[in-house]
């Protein structure tokens, strides 16, 4: 069962990159770990508690109605360290731009909401949401992969 | 899935996390929270409220608004107004144009609906004119309590 599993993985966390996340009250580790790629237990009770990596996505993300669209998603490839964002209401997929402050944690350096990026950061334009699922890749990579290898979060 | 009663064990985790707190309230405007979600919660902003019919979403790292939301009779979001400030902090008012032939907008706006389609899917209607919109004279008055709001943070933090 995933839940016992990624529990298991807290107790041996691989960490990815260090200096990821701010801190906050709460939260004290800057460091990304392992276990922090891909949908989060949180993200799947927003689905409506579905486990598996297309079902998540097919209830938070993809849905097959044209009348409802779901979240965006901007999601942290982790292999080059590259934040991108799946704009819903435009149809697009661009790279979102991260200052240059390298003191701050590369998660505060990136806004995090729709926006109006160079022409040559828009990578990829889609007329349905499942194109995405099926089409978009990054060095070949097609979106479950790239779901796994990422920091995922859900936006409007 | 569930063959081996791992839904129903999920659901059971739901339960309890939706019974312990998922954001934390960092003040008020009027009797209305100022709350932010956590850092690592992965979603940025509440789509149910148990406890009140609005709140006005900061970024947790900032402490600046960034959304308003509000919710039904029955906890679930209805509208949410999505932020856009100019660097100044003043509000960046809502516009659309074309590019490469697609719409596109920037600025704060107004989701009137967050409709739930014929598969129970919950998600915001498609870009178009009756959804995606600019903020009006109505709720704009939060989005200038929210505005205010940030220019007193800022002025406090001392930038």
């Amino acid at each position: 069962m995933q839940i016992n599993e990624s529990k298991m993985e807290n107790n041996q966390r691989i960490p990815i990159l260090a200096n990821f996340w701010y801190i906050t009250d709460r939260e004290k580790d800057s460091t990304l770990y392992r276990d922090q790629l891909g949908w989060q237990d949180n993200q799947k009770v927003e689905s409506g508690g579905y486990t598996e990596l297309e079902d998540v996505w097919k209830h938070l993300i993809g849905f097959t109605s044209d009348k409802v669209v779901g979240w965006d998603l901007c999601f942290f490839y982790v292999p080059n360290h590259t934040f991108y964002y799946l704009d819903q209401m435009a149809k697009i997929i661009y790279k979102l731009p991260v200052s240059d402050d390298v003191s701050d944690p590369l998660f505060s350096r990136v806004e995090i909401k729709p926006q109006i990026v160079p022409e040559d950061d828009e990578v990829f334009y889609y007329d349905n949401i499942s194109e995405v699922w099926n089409d978009f890749t990054i060095d070949g990579h097609h979106m479950p992969y790239i779901l796994e290898h990422s920091v995922l979060v859900l936006s409007t | 899935m569930g063959g081996n009663g791992a839904r129903a064990a999920f659901l059971a985790k739901m339960l309890d996390q939706y019974s312990g707190p998922r954001f934390d309230e960092i003040g008020r405007i009027g009797d209305v929270k100022v709350i932010k979600v956590y850092t690592q919660n992965s979603t940025k902003v509440p789509v149910e409220s148990f406890g009140s019919d609005m709140y006005y979403v900061a970024n947790p790292n900032s402490g600046q608004i960034e959304h308003i939301t509000f919710y039904d009779k029955n906890g679930n979001i209805k509208h949410s107004i999505d932020l856009d400030f100019n660097s100044d902090g003043t509000n960046k008012p809502y516009r659309e144009f074309y590019r490469k032939g697609r719409l596109r907008s920037e600025g704060s706006h107004f989701h009137k609906e967050w409709p739930i389609d014929e598969n129970g899917e919950k998600g915001r209607t498609p870009h178009d004119k009756m959804n995606c919109e600019a903020v009006n004279r109505y709720y704009m008055r939060f989005v200038n309590k929210a505005v205010e709001y940030n220019a007193n943070k800022r002025k406090q933090n001392g930038k």
